[in-house]
Formats: structure tokens, C-alpha cells, sequence
């Protein structure tokens, strides 16, 4: 995070009529009660024998205790959910790994995905491919989300800074800002950016009932922008692991922090050694040569459990 | 003789081999392994909502026959009566253990949640009558009250969990009970080593290398638990120790090349950008320049002799 974006969320600045949310700011409170799940469970402290104080976990995560008559319900605005949205999580490096043996194409990811970014049918921001190396070998399944690139052309080429590099290492996209242009697009290696050509899925949703734009779940959707995969980035706030990993029923997908050195499969929700487990099975990236550096591993088709999927058509 | 060992090797394996695609073999002290309570319709309503977010999937509603009959093994359809054959015990172990398609649930459901699905899916079988195991002997007297301790030994460069039991005020170290040592990850719990047996001072060490990543000032949260949940009930500690390596790694958007905007530029590029602009604009201020001296020099009145022609 640069000097100035940190400064502009910090509360002493600014004065007037934001001093609510600043003084909620102030304790780290964004975001607490109303979304992060606040425990009130009338935690009584020893302190002050008439005030009660309860715990409340803050937007960066941490566990602090307030008198319970400070705690007022945040309802978190646009703005509010931008500010923390371009921040991220502080200490933590997510990383992503995919493994091919297991893949038998379920698309439970995709539909758990379209779902949660209200997504039409067409639209894809994790997607599975069908590949195969060359003509002697099997035909594999491939999820493809969004690499999250450490050096994102993506995020090189953006005229608006619409579509940004968090701190936690995720790229996301800021549709209030985005201007439609697509550069973005071209840009990508991936081919994991996709336009909002129509009005969204969900779009009489919102007329019936107007929701705050989330930039950490690209929702509501708005035309004429441009939408990917989030890695979901509101779950992980929660601690919640990203939908498409929850989603698979096939212990395709290992999530967790690069820095704490290990990953859980979304399925079986077994954490293991994150270096262990992509120098045992010869982990690589998509594209290494181009120097984006992604975030998503990838661990060989070996070993398969299923039945390959039919060759692709160019191969025939 | 040689020849004929290899024959008969050869044979097994084959039998085994054949024998394990077809069906899924259980080890008997699993198979007989029962619930220590009676099912009762609560856990039969949660087991009911397990099953629909982890199973439907590939097991489709119980006695429609929705399930996924592309897949292979075929998950089946757990009202069946095939289904149903299996002992409780057996269906524990492979909802815990799984197999190629069948994920494992040992880390994503408790060992609670899976008898409720248990619970659940015996609800299809009218014919069905529950056996509770009878309840395991321990060497514990009765009553006592299980805790356990976690600290760091620094000369046996070990993390040491000591399972103490009190009862009626008097302390007692307790032997001979696994226990197990995780590190807190965001997402669940690391195993930290196997599970391992406490001595006759109530004492399991877990052999500790320092090469664990911790926070920005090299804490680590530990959780230690009685492996046997079961028996022993469900007891864990939690501790906060600094003993793993510091992880003080920058930011991502730190010192990257993203120089999409002014503000996340760097000096240089600032300042050559710049440089180059004005030097552009000199070059065409200059050349407008010279280009207007001629122009005024050609308006100047020449001399008859000046006149070269
Ligand atoms: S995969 Fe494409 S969209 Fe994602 S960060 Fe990399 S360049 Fe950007
Ligand atoms: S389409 Fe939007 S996000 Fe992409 S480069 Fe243009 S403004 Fe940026």
C-alpha cells in the first residue's frame, strides 16, 4: 500500500460530517459489527464494574474489546467498502493451488462462482478447459481463474486505476471507477477478464431492493465494466475460504497464506505444508516465461483418478 | 520353490486387486465400531444438512436415485439396500477415509457431524435397529477432570503437552493417551508431527525446529487435543508461544512496476518523462525560432552588390 492511499484511510484528517464513521474508524471498527460477525456476548470486564465491555473483531482482523454503549451497528457504504477493499488484509500473501489429477469437471466451482458475483451463464470468472499437451498425451481438465499476477499487466495498463494490486496480493477491480475501455482485457495473458456486454444478471434484483457496491465481490454488476474472479475476496475477510474452493466436491483446490507457508483444500479441509506440497508433486505456473509471476499454482495431471475427458477438437 | 512363491504372490494380488475395484474393504475393528449414543431426530435433522451441502453432489436426495451415475466408482443412491448393508461402522470409516472419488471427510466434518449423517441416512431403512457401543474402559478413575498444558522445552528443543487429571483437588499426570499438536493456519489447523503418547509423567514432546512461520514478531498459536475425542472427550488448550520463525514479508503492491498512475510512479520515471517533454518542446520552440530569424532576415532590403544571383 503507497504512503498516500494509507494516509486517505486514516481517520484524523478529515472532520465534519464523516465523524461518525471516522470515530468507528478510529477503533478499527469498519465493517465490524454489521458484517465480520461481532461477538456480543455481553463479555463483562473487570475494569469497570457498571460498563460491559464486548469483543469485537475488526476489519483488519484483530480482536479488541469497546464498552458495549460505544457500539453502534456500521451500515458499511460504497465508499467505506472501497477504502477497505483497496487495502486488503494486512500480512497475508493469499495463494491458490490447483490440482489437475483430481479434476474430473464437476463445474461445481463455476456454478458456486456465477452464483456469488451474479454471473450470467456466459460469464466466467473460473472456467474449466479442457487441454491436452500433445497428441500423445491423455486430455486433462484445467480450472482457470484469475492468476492474481505480482507484476499484473492488468493492472500496468488501466487508464483510471480502476483495476488495482492489494496488499494480500489479490487484484481486483473497482467498477465505480472502471471506464469501460478494455485495455485491461487485451492486456491479460489469461484471457480471465470478461465485459459486462449486458444489463447484469441480477439486475432486476437490484431495482427490487438497491445493495451497496461491494468492490470485494464486484457486486451489483454494472454494465459496460469489466468483472473477474476475486479470489472472493469478502469471504476471506471472514476467514471464509474463496467459493470456488468450498464448492468442489473433488479436493481439486488448496487455498491459503503464502506467508504462513501452508494451504487447505476447500473439500477435505486439510491444511498442509504449502512448500512441501508444490516441490513433492513439481508445482508450476501458467506461463512462467512472460514474467507476470502468479499467484496460482498448478500441480501436474499425474496419477489421474478419472477417466480422461474427450481430446479436443484440434487435435483430432 | 522360488517359482512357486511367485505364483502364488502373483495370485493374492491379483484377487486383492480385482477385489478392491469392486468393493471397498473395511478394516473389521472399523466395521465394528458403533456410536456410543442412540440417534435421535436432532441429529438426524443436522446430519439432513450436512448431507445436502457436503453430499448431494455426487449422492443426489436419498431413495430418488439422483445421484451421479457418470462417476466411477458409482456413489449410489444411500437409501439403496446395498447401501445399507454397510455396518455403521463402515459407513464411518468411508465417509472419513474416502477413496478416488469419494473425497475424505476426516478434517472437513467432526467425528460428531459424521455420525449425524449417519443418523440421517439410517432414517431410509425402515428395517434398521441401532446397536450403542458399550462404553470403552479407561485406565482414568471416573470423574476425574482431563487438562492439558502446552510448553516449550529448550533443551530438548521440543514442545511438550502434559495431560494432567484432577480429581476430588488431587493432580495426577495421566500416561498412555495420544495426543495430538496443531498450529493455528488461517483456514484450520496444521498438524505439527503425529500423534503421539504421553510417558508416565503425562508428558508427549513434539520435536520442534523453529522453521514454522509465526506472525511479524515470531508467534505461533498452538492447539493440543486428546486424540481419542471419543473416549476421552473433547479436550483442547490453546497457547500462544514464541517460538516460530518472525514473517515480515512487505506488501505485494510494494516496489512493483505498476506505474499506471502518477502516484505509484517512481522518481525516475517522473523525472525522465518529464525531461523528455520539455526537451521536445524546446527542440520545437527552437527550430520555430531560427525559422522566424530567416523569415525577418528575408524581409530585410538588400544592396544592388549584396545581389548574387
Ligand atoms: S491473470 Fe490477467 S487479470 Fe489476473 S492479474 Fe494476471 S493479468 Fe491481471
Ligand atoms: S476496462 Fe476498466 S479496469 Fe480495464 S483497463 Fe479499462 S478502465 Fe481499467
Amino acid at each position: 500500500m503507497n504512503s498516500d492511499q494509507l494516509k486517505k484511510n486514516e481517520p484524523a484528517k478529515s472532520t465534519g460530517k464523516n465523524s461518525r464513521r471516522d470515530f468507528m474508524r478510529k477503533l478499527g471498527l469498519i465493517g465490524a459489527a454489521a458484517t465480520t460477525g461481532a461477538v456480543a456476548s455481553g463479555f463483562t470486564s473487570q475494569r469497570t464494574p457498571e460498563e460491559e465491555y464486548v469483543k469485537v473483531m475488526t476489519s483488519d482482523n484483530k480482536l479488541v474489546e469497546i464498552p458495549k454503549s460505544q457500539v453502534k451497528e456500521v451500515k458499511l457504504d460504497t465508499e467505506a467498502l472501497q477504502s477497505r477493499g483497496r487495502l486488503g488484509i494486512a500480512g497475508k500473501r493469499w495463494v491458490m493451488v490447483i490440482d489437475l489429477a483430481k479434476c474430473r469437471n464437476a463445474r461445481e466451482c463455476i456454478k458456486g462462482c456465477q452464483e456469488h458475483h451474479h454471473l450470467h451463464p456466459y460469464q466466467y470468472h473460473i472456467n474449466t478447459l479442457v487441454m491436452q499437451d500433445n497428441p500423445q498425451s491423455a486430455p486433462y481438465n484445467m480450472p482457470k481463474p484469475c492468476m492474481h499476477c505480482d507484476n499484473p499487466p492488468c493492472v500496468s495498463v488501466c487508464p483510471v486505476d480502476a483495476t488495482f494490486k492489494r496488499q494480500d496480493g489479490i487484484v481486483l477491480i473497482d467498477n465505480e471507477r472502471c471506464i469501460g475501455c478494455r485495455f485491461c482485457m487485451a492486456a491479460c495473458p489469461y484471457s480471465v477478464r470478461v465485459f459486462n456486454w449486458e444489463e447484469p444478471f441480477q439486475a432486476q434484483l437490484y431495482e427490487a431492493q438497491p445493495m451497496e457496491y461491494d468492490v470485494e465481490a464486484n457486486i451489483p454488476q454494472k454494465k459496460g465494466t469489466i468483472t473477474k474472479c476475486l479470489f472472493s475476496a469478502d469471504c476471506l475477510r471472514g476467514g471464509d475460504l474463496p467459493t470456488c474452493v468450498r464448492s468442489c466436491p473433488n479436493e481439486v483446490f488448496y487455498f491459503g497464506d503464502e506467508n504462513e507457508n501452508a494451504v487447505t483444500n476447500g473439500t477435505t479441509r486439510e491444511t498442509v505444508v504449502l512448500s512441501e506440497l508444490l516441490e513433492k508433486n513439481a508445482g508450476y505456473r501458467l506461463m512462467e516465461e512472460l514474467g507476470t509471476k502468479p499467484r496460482v499454482y498448478y500441480l501436474p495431471p499425474k496419477d489421474r483418478v478419472f477417466e480422461a475427458p474427450e481430446k479436443p477438437d484440434h487435435h483430432s | 520353490m522360488n517359482k512357486y512363491y511367485l505364483i502364488v504372490v502373483i495370485c493374492v494380488c491379483a484377487v486383492l486387486k480385482s477385489s478392491a475395484q469392486s468393493s471397498w474393504l473395511v478394516p473389521q475393528e472399523q466395521k465394528e465400531k458403533l456410536s456410543l449414543v442412540e440417534f435421535t431426530d436432532a441429529m438426524r435433522a443436522s446430519g439432513k444438512e450436512v448431507f445436502s451441502v457436503k453430499c448431494t453432489a455426487c449422492h443426489g436426495m436419498p431413495g430418488e436415485g439422483t445421484f451421479n451415475a457418470l462417476l466411477n466408482p458409482s456413489p449410489g443412491d444411500p437409501a439403496s439396500e446395498k447401501f445399507q448393508m454397510n455396518t455403521d461402522g463402515a459407513l464411518f470409516y468411508k465417509i472419513s477415509e474416502g477413496r478416488v472419488t469419494m473425497p475424505s471427510f476426516k478434517n472437513a466434518l467432526s467425528k460428531a457431524d459424521i455420525w449425524n449423517v449417519i443418523a440421517y441416512l439410517r432414517s431410509f431403512n425402515p428395517v434398521y435397529v441401532q446397536e450403542t457401543a458399550e462404553k470403552i474402559e479407561t485406565n482414568i478413575a471416573p470423574g476425574t477432570v482431563l487438562s492439558l498444558g502446552i510448553s516449550f522445552d529448550e533443551s530438548k528443543k521440543a514442545v511438550a503437552v502434559q495431560l494432567v487429571g484432577s480429581l476430588e483437588g488431587e493432580k495426577n499426570s495421566i500416561g498412555g493417551v495420544g495426543i495430538k499438536l496443531m498450529a493455528k493456519r488461517y483456514f484450520g489447523n496444521l498438524n505439527i508431527g503425529d500423534v503421539k503418547r504421553t510417558n508416565k509423567e503425562g508428558l508427549s514432546y513434539f520435536s520442534w525446529d523453529h522453521s514454522l512461520p509465526g506472525d511479524s514478531l515470531g508467534n505461533v498459536q498452538l492447539v493440543a487435543q486428546v486424540d481419542q475425542a471419543e473416549v476421552y472427550g473433547d479436550v483442547k488448550t490453546e497457547v500462544t508461544l514464541p517460538i516460530a520463525q518472525v514473517t515480515n514479508k512487505p506488501p505485494l503492491n510494494k516496489d512493483r512496476a505498476m506505474w499506471n498512475t502518477v502516484k505509484k510512479a517512481p522518481i525516475w520515471i517522473i523525472v525522465g518523462y518529464t525531461g523528455g517533454v520539455v526537451t521536445v518542446w524546446f527542440f520545437i520552440f527552437y527550430v520555430l525560432f531560427i525559422m522566424k530569424k530567416v523569415f525577418a532576415l528575408g524581409k530585410e532590403p538588400i544592396t544592388e552588390e549584396e545581389k548574387v544571383i
